[in-house]
């Protein structure tokens, strides 16, 4: 109880210096006059007798400095007489300060990048449905000298899967789901020609990741498949907002496309 | 100031002022200082530049409050009095003195 008392005091007698700087003034003013007015009795002349009184006093600056360290939370003070210490000699040589800040926002700012790449690639679980569960597939093609190893080095250009195969290893029923994507770009022609990245992918690829459209449907069974009646596009919602502007009528609408993974131009 | 002194001894200004505003009090700062000389029939030189401090963290400590008054010659000055954890606190450090006390004095004259 004592303990707590005393560092509240000890914190209210920070924030509440000047009072307490009053308080001093008043028992040393009282105590010169006092001892003034017993020096003056015993006979001194008034100048005399506060010059005497003053001395006795033991020195009004002095008194109120070791108030201070009775008072004040003597480590936040000094910190603060630290930072201020600092403050100055970062003016002094502005210089080294430009060259140490340099040296520390780089070294954040490298710890930074390096940090949420690797937080991205190795931390964060995979933004998809069960992602360890999750794997991708390549076949090789010892004809062409593809192993393993190259298919996954490959990747897309040279470790990718015919559809035949693809629907043989479904009917095998070693995944639960599937699905398939390609790459591809489309150019979209109206109203003004664009690149957009795109991919060509299965019916299962929206099951298989756990993808919900926010709005509308994925892709049906059937879909895709060549010739279908259906040319029908899952846009991203960054494509959505930038180029319908968050139109939520958006489902149904035409949009004009070159260069995709299908036999006819739409 | 010609003969020699004797310092408060460290640790017993508290002792001191407890003991003076608990005998004396409500009692000015003053009065105080003037009073532990008196007692002390001037051996001993109280530096009051410790007095003050003191009094501020013994009122910290909660052992003793203050109060505006006037004094007898009708001048502002603060009043001290003694609390009841003052009291605790000055058997507590009468009785440490007298057993150091106790102590120095077989010390010096030899256990009987």
């Amino acid at each position: 109880m004592t303990a707590i008392r005393s560092v509240v005091s000890r914190l209210q007698a920070m924030f509440r210096r000047r009072a307490l700087d009053e308080r001093i003034d008043e028992e040393l003013r009282f105590h010169v006059e006092m001892q003034t007015e017993e020096n003056i009795s015993r006979g001194m002349s008034p100048a005399e007798a506060r010059r005497q009184a003053l001395l006795t006093s033991g020195g009004l600056e002095q008194t109120k400095e070791s108030h201070r360290d009775v008072r004040g939370l003597q480590f936040l003070e000094s910190v603060l007489q630290d930072l201020r210490f600092a403050v100055r000699s970062f003016r002094r040589s502005p210089g080294s300060t430009a060259a140490a800040v340099a040296t520390l926002a780089l070294g954040l700012g490298v710890g930074t990048a390096v940090f949420s790449v690797v937080n991205a690639l190795l931390f964060k679980p995979l933004q998809y449905k069960d992602p360890d569960r999750l794997v991708m597939v390549w076949s090789v093609n010892h004809q062409l000298g593809v192993d393993a190893e190259q298919a996954r080095m490959l990747g897309r250009s040279g470790g990718s899967m015919s559809t035949p195969e693809m629907e043989d290893l479904k009917k095998s029923e070693i995944f639960e789901s599937m699905g398939a994507f390609g790459g591809g770009n489309f150019t979209e022609v109206h109203p003004e020609p664009q690149r957009i990245g795109a991919s060509g992918v299965s019916p299962g690829f929206f099951e298989t990741t756990g993808i919900q459209p926010f709005l509308g449907r994925g892709f049906l069974p059937g879909e895709e498949r060549m010739g279908g009646r259906n040319n029908v596009l899952v846009i991203t919602y960054e494509y959505w907002r930038r180029r319908f502007r968050e139109d939520p009528g958006v489902i149904g609408q035409e949009l004009v496309v070159q260069g995709r993974n299908g036999p006819e131009p739409a | 100031m010609a003969k020699d002194k004797a310092d408060v001894l460290q640790g017993t200004l508290n002792l001191l002022v407890l003991q003076t505003v608990e005998t004396m009090g409500p009692i000015h700062g003053w009065g105080i200082a003037k009073r532990i000389e008196q007692v002390s029939e001037d051996l001993l030189e109280l530096k009051y530049g410790s007095l003050y401090p003191a009094l501020m963290k013994l009122e910290q400590n909660g052992w003793i409050e203050s109060e505006r008054g006037t004094s007898e010659n009708n001048r502002r000055a603060r009043f001290y009095s003694i609390t009841k954890q003052g009291k605790k606190q000055l058997a507590v450090e009468a009785e440490n003195w007298e057993q150091m006390a106790t102590f120095i004095a077989r010390m010096l004259h030899g256990a009987r």
